[in-house]
């Protein structure tokens, strides 16, 4: 029998590679390509037979918009406040739930449930919590902070901040999933090392626990940015965009044009949304990864 | 001795504290409003319009059934399980395959790939060109179509976390079986795979999440109400029911059960895929 060279003599076929990229390739890239070239064109729903290059007037209309700059706005402010909430809040749950707690696998599985209930659904149940008697409000009442209790989702300065709020409430416990998974990474001797060298909890934090957990760290910061400036879904489900225009983001934009049938302006727009993301992702993981150490 | 026990004291009195704090915070935050909702299901109609967290005077349980019919919810989480299922199989069995040619074959294909599908992870996808390509292939308004979509936008992460697990996978393996005379499809589907499981089923609970989660798909592809999946079903119900939020609640709780079984059943393994798949990569 002939015996194989290592590595050189065995190949892995690469038919297991075709079924994934085909789909990939035909139903995300194409698109996306395609969107690319449309985003320079007149296409609009009555002129799908004739469509022609038009340059940069697209982008030109879309700078003439007038709530350009509150879209932009609200999507880097959404971007921020939930890319802070979550993953401290999602930091802090996964270092209390990785300690020796009374039912903590249980406080684990209600912290994540929200995780699980459609933003459409989740939106219904947000408009009840935040409506003028509604939950919230009620509470505030009853504890004498009367004055808080405001009609939330009918305030345009307040309503983003509403939008932001079921996004933190909802996905902190994805974090802390995350979080926890990297903790479990963590050697306890490490942790023993450091008690003898008489380190404080916050010492421990900072030289062995954040270090270590840095990769989930890294994740969810990416993820969380990435997905801040697609905002789309939870918006439509809590404000519509509304009041008036007060909670519109770049991707309500586009859906909005999808609707009229301006399908070079929509592409023109989801451009600027993909630029936008590269050029704050690339960076994002050349930085990140130098922060990164290995065991 | 003594120094000893105070010490074991002090750790308990600390943990004791700890638990009371958490259980404290997650009451407010998680299980209040969670319970306004449950507690409102089971209200009369003139009950749930208060918005109260109080006690019911009479226990509707029909609610969740009236919602369940009014609702047309059994077509709703029909149409939800058939984009469910298929969507987690397709994901997670080509995710692995390719993964597994990626971390394996060490080609420049394969490297290429890896980050040609790490880039999908950060792309939107493009709602009016996939509208007309979907439309093209007669696939707009189709669960077939929506399936499609949904699998495009999450295959880029799930392929990345199983490139991250196959690492942790001894290379000798497949080598031991190679000599054995092993073909490429043996090798995968009777040595590989069931050493993946960990991450197979953090994967379909991911997969299940996000296409329970995202809507937006339905919403930009599906027009056809008798298409749409169940959450959808529960915000049209909610249309024509506007204030009755007692029927509202039992069919959004209706719409979380499927999803949260799949969570229950892998929640044993979802940490331990979580550690070694997508913290590796």
């Amino acid at each position: 029998m002939l015996k194989r060279r290592k590595g050189a003599g065995y190949r892995y076929s690469v038919l297991f590679l075709l079924p994934a990229l085909t789909i990939y390739l035909l139903f995300h890239i194409g698109p996306t390509v395609s969107g690319f070239y449309y985003s320079f064109t007149n296409w609009t729903s009555l002129n799908s037979g004739n469509i022609r290059f038009i340059g940069l007037v697209q982008f030109k209309r879309l700078l003439q918009l007038d709530y350009l700059g509150l879209a932009v706005f609200n999507t880097l402010l959404f971007t921020i406040t939930t890319t802070f909430f979550k993953l401290s809040i999602g930091l802090l749950l996964a270092l209390g739930l990785n300690q020796a707690i009374k039912g903590r696998t249980i406080l684990r599985g209600i912290i994540f449930t929200p995780t699980l209930i459609n933003n459409i659904v989740l939106g219904l149940i947000f408009m009840t919590i935040l409506a003028p008697s509604g939950l919230l409000n009620n509470f505030l009442r009853a504890v004498g902070l009367d004055f808080l209790a405001i009609s939330w989702l009918a305030e345009s300065k307040v309503a983003m901040y509403c939008v932001s709020f079921m996004e933190i409430w909802k996905w902190s416990g994805q974090m802390m999933l995350i979080f926890l998974a990297g903790l479990q990474g963590v050697p306890g001797v490490l942790y023993e090392a450091a008690d003898i060298d008489g380190a404080s909890s916050l010492q421990k934090f900072r030289a062995v626990t954040f270090p270590l957990i840095r990769p989930a760290f890294n994740i969810n910061l990416l993820l969380s940015v990435i997905w801040g400036i697609r905002v789309f879904d939870v918006v439509f489900a809590l404000t519509h965009g509304g009041p008036g225009r007060a909670t519109e983001t770049l991707n309500t934009i586009v859906f909005e044009s999808l609707g009229k049938g301006f399908y070079g302006f929509g592409s023109a727009v989801n451009l600027i949304i993909v630029v936008i993301i590269v050029f704050i992702s690339i960076p994002l993981i050349k930085g990140l990864r130098r922060g990164e150490v290995e065991l | 001795m003594r120094s000893l026990n105070a010490n074991k004291n002090k750790k308990k009195a600390k943990s004791i504290v700890m638990s009371v704090i958490m259980w404290v915070l997650v009451l407010f935050v998680y299980i209040i409003p969670m319970y306004f909702v449950i507690i409102n299901s089971l209200k009369n109609k003139v009950e749930s319009t208060v918005l109260s967290i109080a006690l019911p005077t009479e226990w509707r349980f029909d609610n969740f059934a009236v919602a369940f019919t009014e609702g047309k919810m059994l077509q709703g989480l029909g149409n939800s399980l058939f984009i469910a299922v298929f969507v987690v199989i397709v994901t997670v069995l080509f995710s692995a395959l390719a993964a597994f040619y990626i971390q394996r074959s060490n080609t420049k294909l394969g490297n290429f790939t890896f980050y040609f599908f790490a880039l999908g992870i950060a792309l939107p996808i493009s709602v009016i060109t996939t509208f007309t390509l979907l439309k093209t292939m007669h696939l707009i308004n189709t669960l077939i179509g929506a399936s499609f979509i949904y699998i495009a936008m999450r295959m880029p992460l799930i392929v990345f976390i199983y490139v991250g697990f196959l690492k942790t996978i001894p290379k000798e393996l497949d080598e031991a079986a190679i000599i054995d005379g092993c073909g490429n499809f043996r090798l995968f589907f009777q040595i590989i795979s069931p050493l993946l499981k960990p991450i197979t089923v953090t994967s379909i609970v991911l997969v299940a999440q996000f296409v329970w989660n995202s809507f937006d798909v339905i919403l930009y592809f599906i027009q056809s109400s008798k298409k749409f999946t169940l959450p959808l079903s529960v915000y049209t119900f909610a249309g024509r029911y506007t204030t009755q939020w007692n029927l509202i609640f039992a069919g959004a709780i209706i719409s979380v059960i499927p999803v949260l079984i799949v969570y229950l059943l892998g929640q044993k393994h979802i940490v331990a895929g979580l550690t070694s798949g997508a913290l590796k990569a």
